[in-house]
């Protein structure tokens, strides 16, 4: 979908379009979810928390404002949406995180694609590796490579600017490329 | 872009069309095949960034179409029914506004229809018993009102007043215009240029007394007559004629109700009785024929009706009780 058809989906989204909250719902959902999951680390949490996302989207939609790319919007918006309703579920305990703290990313490792000439050691020191990572290098993967987002949009949904975006994968991929030419020395 | 320069691990991590070569295994594009074969001395580097683009790919967890469709459903029957909410809302607003604007029309009508009865509805001042009334007309004109009273008057018209009961006027001449000043009775109007004068309309006749200046009665009966200071008159439209035309002396005092006081000059006890019976509200029955006939002389308040009693009482040597509300006077 290119820009200028994602602007017409979200102008008749503003409208109140159900077949184009339909189509930008049935687009995310899957991104949202895994997203969503992550963050909050409750199924169910996520799935109500992206029903109650739309329904407020649609609630507000005569508010938003015009865009030329959805998935920015989307992600920032649902982030904020879903840390709102985590700190909620989390109001006994005595310390409340700032928003940018609660986002702690963890991968498992069947989440990584397994390759033909990788073994599950590999693997499995890889998500270690990664989950090694600082919280905010974590989420930028999480963002970088399993919703496909690019840097602009990274930053624009974790509400940073570009170029620590950049510099964050930068220091994420250096750092991995270490220890994955270490692990090729050990596995060869 | 395809650079076709690659000696480091960020050039080729840098490059999609690297990056897509490596993640598609079916791809046809043998560039990169090629590329390496070209640059042996590269490999090394390039294996590397090959490992790297495959070790952070993740397992697209993509949720089933099936939940994606269920879940939508779910949000499309909430979506409908906000639909629905919202549009009952703008409706009810646009009937509320329209119920707005009648009520606000009608509280218009409703204020311009209070200012138009205030124009031309009467004014009315009104005293019940044992209550005396003092104020002032917008012509400065002081108007005294005696217990069980009205008087009204139109705003527009307020030389013209309407008396009902006793009321004594101190008029305020008006050189300028030589205005006249008129109230009028069942009986009679008084017109005035300026002067003080008492005026009673208790017992279905008018009775005036004035006290200073001259004024003129227009009776019902169409005659006219002139008073002078110290006349008394009284007229009552059932007789169609003058009864009382005297002078009256200074111990008398007519309006002395206005100073609290009732005075008694050689009264008959019946006519006595009438007046604080005007005052007070009050209703008196005799026992014996003689005792209405009995002379009075003296004062009494007008604002204490046990005080009033005992004065008669001693000074009439007569016995006042009373019996289902009415005060019957019997010889002691």
């Amino acid at each position: 979908m290119d820009h200028t058809s994602e602007e017409i989906l979200w102008k008749s989204l503003k409208e109140g379009d159900l077949d184009a909250f339909s189509m930008v719902f049935k687009k995310f959902y899957s991104s949202l979810y895994n997203y969503g999951l992550k963050i909050s680390k409750d199924e169910n949490l996520t799935e109500d928390t992206i029903q109650d996302f739309f329904i407020y989207v649609y609630e507000h939609r005569e508010n938003l404002s015009d865009l030329n790319a959805i998935a920015p919007y989307l992600f920032s918006s649902y982030r904020r949406f879903i840390i709102k309703r985590v700190n909620k579920t989390k109001k006994y305990s005595i310390i409340r995180n700032l928003d940018t703290d609660i986002v702690d990313i963890n991968f498992t490792v069947e989440e990584l694609i397994t390759h033909q000439e990788s073994t599950t050691y590999r693997n499995k020191n890889l998500t270690n590796l990664i989950n090694q990572l600082p919280k905010r290098q974590k989420e930028v993967i999480f963002l970088k490579f399993h919703c496909n987002l690019k840097a602009k949009e990274i930053a624009d949904t974790m509400e940073i600017n570009y170029q620590s975006v950049v510099n964050t994968l930068h220091k994420a991929i250096k750092n991995l490329r270490k220890e994955i030419t270490n692990i090729q020395l050990l596995n060869s | 872009m395809r650079k076709e320069k690659h000696n480091s691990i960020d050039d080729f991590l840098n490059d999609k069309s690297f990056k897509n070569w490596v993640l598609n295994k079916e791809t046809t594009d043998d560039y990169w095949d090629s590329w390496v074969q070209e640059n042996p001395d590269q490999f090394d580097v390039f294996n590397k960034a090959q490992h790297i683009i495959l070790g952070i790919n993740f397992k697209n967890d993509t949720v089933p179409q099936q939940k994606i469709d269920a879940e939508w459903n779910k949000l499309e029957s909430k979506l409908k029914v906000i639909q629905e909410k919202e549009k009952k809302t703008k409706y009810t607003t646009k009937k509320r506004i329209q119920q707005l604007s009648i009520a606000a029309s009608v509280i218009v009508l409703l204020s311009i229809g209070a200012l138009i009865y205030r124009q031309f509805s009467p004014i009315v001042h009104k005293t019940s018993y044992g209550e005396v009334l003092e104020f002032t007309l917008e012509d400065g004109t002081s108007i005294t009102l005696n217990s069980n009273s009205k008087i009204s008057y139109y705003r527009n018209e307020i030389r013209k007043i309407k008396l009902e009961g006793e009321a004594y006027f101190n008029v305020k001449k008006e050189k300028a215009t030589n205005a006249k000043f008129w109230v009028n009775t069942n009986d009679l109007t008084v017109e005035v240029f300026g002067t003080q004068f008492n005026v009673n309309t208790h017992r279905n006749k008018t009775k005036v007394y004035l006290e200073e200046g001259n004024i003129k009665l227009a009776l019902d009966n169409g005659s006219s007559k002139k008073m002078i200071p110290g006349n008394y008159i009284e007229y009552s439209s059932v007789n169609k004629k003058i009864i009382v035309d005297r002078n009256i002396n200074s111990n008398e005092e007519p309006a002395s109700w206005k100073d609290g006081k009732l005075i008694f000059d050689n009264y008959t006890l019946e006519k006595a009785l009438n007046r604080i019976s005007d005052t007070y509200g009050v209703s008196f029955s005799y026992k014996d024929k003689e005792t209405r006939q009995k002379l009075i002389t003296g004062v009494v308040p007008t604002t204490d009706l046990n005080i009033c009693l005992n004065a008669i009482k001693k000074s009439t040597n007569v016995n006042i009780k009373k019996e289902n509300s009415i005060l019957v006077v019997s010889k002691n």
